[in-house]
C-alpha cells in the first residue's frame, strides 16, 4: 500500500506547483520562446542587415584588370546577401572606404611575363564584420585569377616546348576522394554522416533536459522544510520509501514536462542556427527522446542524496551547481569532441560519469552501436536504481529536521 | 533543591497500555548542547499532559523524539507501547503531531490539505479517506467557503485550527501539540482549547507543549515543568500549586525553575 501513499504526495506536489503559474512559465515557456528568439537574434538580423561595404579599386595602371575584379566581386556579394558599393579608380580616394584593393603600376607586366610575381595590396577598415566577408570574397576571385594566369604560363610553355600539357592535371595532379566509415568498418551513407552532425548538437542539449529535475527535486524536498510543512509530513504514516518516491515521481513529471519544452527551444534554436538545418529521423527523434526521459529519471534520482544532505534549498543549490557543471561540462565538450576516440584514462573517468552515458547513446545509435546504446541505456537504469537506493537507506529525518 | 528531583517518579518501562508514553531517563544531545539531561515522564492514555516550560526548555525535542523524527541517545521510551527510535510507522498510525512553527500548504485549498493527509492516513482508501476530510472539516469549525480558499489567504488562526484538525481527523490516539495558541488572539485561542477538550472526552491523549502557563492551568489534567532539558515537577495542577505553595501554576512553575535553578 506504499504507492498509495506516494500516490497522494504526487498529487499533491503537481497540485502544489500547478499553482505556481510564475514559476512554472518560467520554467517552460522562457526556454521554450527564448531561445528561439536568441537564435533569431544570431542568425536571423545578421542576415537582414544592410550595411553597405564600400570598395575602392585602386588600379594606377587603368587595366581591365581592376574591371574584371570588380565585376566579381558584384555577382559574388549578390549571392552571398552582401550589399556593396565598388568604385574603381587611378588615384588615392578622398572619402571613407571599408575595403581599399590597390592594384600598383607593373603588376600587368608582371603577371603577364611567364616567372612575374604581381602584387595586390588589400587594404580593411578595423571592426567591420562585413568587410571581412568581402575580404574573403576579394582572396578567392584573386585566386581565381591567379588560377587563369598559371593556366596561361603552362599553355604558353607548352606552345615553347612542342609538348601537349593539360593545364588542369598539370595544376592539380592529385585527387582526393573522401567517404566515410562506420566503427564496424562498413561505409556510412550520406544520412548516416549527417546525422552523426546533428547527434553532437542533440547530444549538447542534453544539459538543458538534465537541469530541471535538479531544480524541482531540490525545491520539492527542502522548499517544504523552509515553507515549514516538511515537519508534519514526515510525521505522518507515510513511509520514507513513499515520500522519496513520491517526491522523485512528482519532479520526474514535472522536469519531463519542462525538459520537452526545453528540448523543443533548444533544437529549434540549433535548426536556426546550423547551417544547413539539423538532420532529424524517426529513429534519432524517438532515441533523443527515451534517452532525455531517462536521463531525468537518472537525475532526479542521483540529486535525492544530496539534497537530503543540504540543509536548505540554497545550500542544495550550490551542490546542485556543481553536478550541472559537470553535466553541462560533458555535454558541451560532444561538440568538439569524440568520446569514444579519447585516451583510455580519461574515457574511463568519463564513463563512471552518469551524464556520458546519456551522450554516449545518441551517438552509438547514429553509428550504428546498438549493443553499446543497449549498454548506455542499462547503466543510466542502474546509476537510477542506486541513487532510490542511497536515497532511501540514508535519509535521516533527524539531519533534514536539524540542518540549518 | 534535591527535593524537587525526587517528585520524579522512576518509571519502569514495560508495555503497560495504561499508559500513552512511559520515558526514562531520556538522553538527547544536539551538536555539543545536552538538550534533554534524563527526562521521566509518564502520561496515562485520555490525559491532558502539559507540558509547561521555558523557552529552550527542552519540549521541542522531546516532542519531535516522540514523534519518532529524532533519535534519542540514552533512555528508554515507550510510546503506545512502542520505540520510536525503532517503530516509527507503527506509531504514526496513532499519532497527530503539530509543531510549533508549521504551516499548511499555502497553494492548496484547506479542503486539500485535509485531502493529502485523510489519502495517507486512509492509505489511499478513498471513502475512508472522505469521512476523515469531512470530520476534519467539522473541527476546524471553517466554513466551506474558507475551507475551498488557498491557505495562504487564512489568519494565524485559521491555519492553526486547520492544522491541529489535520491532526487529529484520522481519530489518532495521541495527539502532540507544540505551543497550539502561540500567538493566536483570544478567540482563535479559545477555540482551541475547546477543541482539545472535546476530543479529550473520547479517550484520545494530549500532550501539549506550552509556556503559557494560564493555558496550562485551563487545559491540563496532569502537567509536567520542563526547565534545561529534566522534568522538574510532574503532577496534577492542584497539587502542583499546592506542592509549592503558590496562588497559581504560573507561581509554582517560577518556584520550582527558581529554586533549582537559583533564577
Amino acid at each position: 500500500m506504499k504507492n498509495m501513499k506516494s500516490k497522494a504526495i504526487i498529487w499533491k506536489e503537481l497540485l502544489d506547483l500547478s499553482r505556481d503559474k510564475r514559476t512554472l512559465a518560467a520554467m517552460i515557456l522562457i526556454p521554450f520562446i527564448g531561445l528561439p528568439a536568441i537564435a533569431f537574434l544570431a542568425t536571423g538580423l545578421t542576415q537582414t542587415q544592410t550595411t553597405t561595404v564600400y570598395i575602392e579599386v585602386l588600379d594606377r595602371n587603368s587595366t581591365n584588370i581592376a574591371k574584371y575584379i570588380s565585376y566579381q566581386l558584384i555577382q559574388y556579394a549578390k549571392i552571398n546577401g552582401l550589399r556593396v558599393n565598388v568604385s574603381m579608380s587611378n588615384q588615392a580616394p578622398s572619402s571613407v572606404y571599408n575595403l581599399l584593393l590597390i592594384i600598383p603600376k607593373g603588376f600587368y607586366e608582371n603577371i603577364s611575363s611567364i616567372d612575374g610575381v604581381g602584387t595586390v595590396y588589400l587594404k580593411s577598415l578595423v571592426g567591420s564584420l562585413q568587410s571581412s566577408e568581402v575580404e574573403s570574397i576579394i582572396e578567392s576571385i584573386i585566386g581565381q585569377l591567379e588560377n587563369n594566369i598559371v593556366t596561361n604560363r603552362v599553355q604558353k610553355l607548352s606552345n615553347i616546348s612542342g609538348i601537349k600539357i593539360n593545364s588542369s592535371n598539370f595544376l592539380n595532379p592529385i585527387n582526393i576522394f573522401t567517404g566515410y566509415y562506420l566503427p564496424s568498418g562498413k561505409p556510412a551513407s550520406a544520412t548516416q554522416v549527417e546525422l552523426s552532425l546533428s547527434a553532437r548538437l542533440l547530444e549538447f542539449s542534453l544539459f538543458f533536459v538534465a537541469n530541471p529535475a535538479i531544480v524541482f527535486m531540490g525545491d520539492s524536498i527542502l522548499g517544504e522544510k523552509e515553507r515549514k510543512t516538511l515537519e508534519t509530513l514526515i510525521s505522518t504514516p507515510s513511509s520514507k520509501t513513499s515520500l522519496i518516491i513520491g517526491k522523485m515521481i512528482a519532479s520526474i513529471i514535472i522536469g519531463l514536462i519542462t525538459a520537452i519544452a526545453d528540448s523543443l527551444g533548444v533544437i529549434i534554436y540549433l535548426s536556426m542556427i546550423a547551417q544547413n538545418g539539423l538532420k532529424l529521423t524517426a529513429g534519432l527523434i524517438l532515441v533523443t527522446f527515451s534517452v532525455s526521459a531517462l536521463l531525468v529519471v537518472m537525475t532526479a534520482a542521483i540529486i535525492t542524496p544530496i539534497v537530503l544532505r543540504s540543509s536548505s534549498v540554497r545550500s542544495a543549490q550550490a551542490m546542485s551547481y556543481l553536478i550541472m557543471m559537470i553535466a553541462l561540462g560533458i555535454y558541451f565538450s560532444t561538440l568538439f569532441v569524440d568520446i569514444q576516440r579519447l585516451p583510455y584514462y580519461i574515457e574511463d573517468i568519463l564513463l563512471v560519469i552518469p551524464f556520458t552515458h546519456a551522450a554516449l547513446a545518441i551517438s552509438n545509435y547514429v553509428l550504428g552501436q546498438y549493443l553499446y546504446m543497449a549498454v548506455n541505456f542499462l547503466v543510466m537504469i542502474g546509476f537510477t536504481l542506486l541513487g532510490i537506493y542511497v536515497s532511501i537507506k540514508t535519509f535521516d529525518s533527524e539531519r533534514l529536521i536539524l540542518s540549518k | 533543591m534535591n527535593w524537587i528531583m525526587d517528585k520524579t517518579v522512576e518509571v519502569p518501562i514495560d508495555n503497560n497500555t495504561q499508559y500513552s508514553i512511559i520515558a526514562e531517563k531520556l538522553y538527547k544531545k544536539i551538536g555539543k548542547k545536552e538538550v534533554l539531561k534524563g527526562i521521566d515522564l509518564k502520561i496515562k492514555q485520555g490525559e491532558i499532559h502539559v507540558l509547561a516550560g521555558h523557552n529552550g526548555a527542552g519540549k521541542t525535542t522531546l516532542f519531535r523524539i516522540l514523534a519518532g523524527l529524532l533519535k534519542y541517545d540514552s533512555g528508554k521510551l515507550l510510546v503506545m507501547g512502542f520505540d520510536p527510535s525503532k517503530n516509527q510507522n507503527e506509531i504514526r498510525k496513532y499519532l497527530g503531531y503539530v509543531p510549533e512553527d508549521s504551516s499548511p500548504y499555502e497553494r492548496l485549498t484547506g479542503f486539500e490539505n485535509l485531502k493529502l493527509f485523510a489519502l495517507i492516513y486512509s492509505n489511499g482508501n478513498e471513502s475512508l479517506a472522505e469521512k476523515y476530510i469531512k470530520k476534519g472539516a467539522e473541527i476546524s469549525e471553517l466554513s466551506y467557503e474558507d475551507l475551498s480558499r488557498k491557505t495562504s489567504e487564512y489568519s494565524n488562526g485559521m491555519k492553526k485550527r486547520l492544522l491541529i484538525a489535520r491532526a487529529i481527523m484520522h481519530d489518532p490516539k495521541l495527539v502532540l501539540l507544540d505551543e497550539p495558541t502561540n500567538g493566536l488572539d483570544v478567540f482563535s485561542a479559545y477555540r482551541i482549547r475547546k477543541l482539545i477538550k472535546t476530543m479529550s472526552n473520547s479517550g484520545t491523549t494530549f500532550v501539549i507543549a506550552t509556556h503559557n502557563m494560564s493555558e496550562a492551568e485551563m487545559l491540563a489534567d496532569k502537567v509536567s515543568f520542563i526547565a534545561y532539558g529534566t522534568v522538574l515537577y510532574s503532577g496534577s495542577v492542584k497539587s502542583a500549586i499546592e506542592e509549592f505553595n503558590s496562588v497559581n501554576l504560573e507561581e509554582a512553575f517560577i518556584k520550582a525553575v527558581g529554586e533549582k535553578y537559583e533564577i
